[in-house]
């Protein structure tokens, strides 16, 4: 019994670290490598720990090869992508290397995990400053106009600002980028009223950089060459869909104006 | 292209690696080693798409050289490859592509979907072409120079 146990405790760890990393846009192949490590160490590999990983359900089988009459422990759990932290990431990846250092128990890496899950570790003002700085950079490279880049930079401070707001309130994925592409564009438009703007389009473009799907682009095709044919596929329609609504937005904004 | 238009671009793209970095949440001891590998990966891009006057031989090296920086640094500082690599890519990503892609579709102006389809799609086969090449021969590349260092050290020894 007490052995049953510490294999449930086990295969809750390994799904709980495997939700935390989908749920912050890990590579699949990360979430593969962590559940085995964590498996590995606690069980030396007397526990055979499977999981099966797609971008809406986590499957984690747990099996005792010695033991032929157990039944196969199997949890299942839904789950999404809700955004983009790597500091999430990172801090799975600290606890998982303490775990396999034997700095952490089992039960302390599942409690430090929990607590993970519940912190929120995103900072409002370094996603805005961050998208300052993309937009502004990336838009003086394609146009070399520094009032381009600095309206750029301005719109998609705003923009990612609106995008996290929305998402809070919400929660719901897309609903955020198609109003906040309408935004900046209807902003660009009455700037247009005021002041002579030489290439609004790349003002637009540069302003949704932060929110393009650049990372679910990346994941995607990683998953894809790693053989994951099921989330591989799936990451890459949500980030055309994605880009889509941003499209959508700001088609939306041109026909109306027109 | 000038010496300071040179600087200038390797600042930019510094600051742009950094700035992705930070709306991705990266954890903030990344920041500066994200920057660096995205300038540094700015070298190579400039000079292959000069010498082949061909921007995709440019992304295809400024990849490369992304995936291999990523690959030490992460031994190095204990990060994982992903968070460095993710925003030092942002200068290659084909976001701009896709939205431009599809734009043109629904202002059905056809040629324009045709040259940003192409663009975005040879883009696309450029980054994740050349990562998969570096991610195959990496491994392969760091044991041989391993195996070569044993059998120094072992000769020394003997």
């Amino acid at each position: 019994m007490g052995q049953d146990r510490q294999q449930l405790l086990l295969a809750k760890t390994c799904l709980l670290a495997s939700q935390i990393l989908m749920e912050n846009g890990s590579e699949l192949s990360r979430i593969d490598s962590t559940v085995k490590y964590i498996s590995n160490t606690y069980s030396e590999g007397n526990d055979d720990i499977d999981a099966y990983v797609t971008s809406t359900l986590i499957i984690i089988t747990a099996n005792d090869p010695m033991d032929t009459d157990m039944q196969p422990l199997v949890l299942v759990e839904k789950t999404s992508v809700k955004s983009i932290n790597l500091t999430k990431i990172d801090e799975i990846n600290r606890l998982s290397r303490a775990f396999v250092a034997h700095e952490l128990t089992l039960p302390e890496l599942y409690r430090a995990l929990q607590q993970l899950r519940k912190q929120n570790l995103l900072s409002v003002p370094k996603a805005t400053a961050g998208s300052f700085l993309l937009s502004s950079t990336l838009t003086y490279l394609g146009t070399q106009n520094l009032l381009n880049s600095f309206l750029a930079g301005l719109f998609g401070m705003m923009g990612m600002y609106l995008v996290l707001r929305i998402y809070k309130y919400l929660h719901r994925p897309f609903i955020g980028e198609l109003v906040v592409s309408a935004i900046i564009t209807i902003c660009v438009r009455l700037l247009m009223l005021m002041i002579p703007l030489s290439d609004y389009n790349a003002i637009i473009i540069g302003a949704l950089f932060p929110l393009l799907p650049g990372v679910q682009l990346t994941t995607s095709i990683n998953d894809i060459f790693d053989g994951n044919l099921i989330s591989g596929p799936q990451r890459l329609l949500s980030a055309m869909i994605l880009t889509l609504t941003m499209v959508l937005g700001s088609l939306l904004v041109y026909t109306i104006w027109r | 292209m000038s010496f300071l238009h040179f600087i200038l671009n390797l600042i930019l793209i510094f600051c742009a690696s950094v700035g992705f970095a930070m709306a991705v949440q990266a954890p903030n001891r990344s920041l500066l080693i994200t920057g660096t590998i995205g300038a540094v990966s700015y070298i190579p891009n400039i000079i292959a798409a000069t010498l082949a006057d061909d921007l995709y031989y440019g992304i295809v090296f400024g990849v490369a050289s992304v995936t291999t920086l990523c690959f030490f640094a992460a031994r190095m500082y204990h990060i994982p490859a992903f968070i460095l690599l993710v925003p030092g890519l942002v200068p290659y990503f084909p976001g701009q592509k896709m939205y431009q892609m599809i734009m043109s579709l629904f202002q059905q102006d056809v040629d324009q979907f045709i040259e940003n389809t192409s663009g975005f799609v040879e883009t696309s086969l450029c980054i994740y072409g050349s990562m998969l090449i570096v991610n195959l021969a990496l491994p392969f590349i760091v044991s041989f120079f391993k195996k070569i260092k044993q059998k120094q050290a072992k000769n020394i020894a003997d």
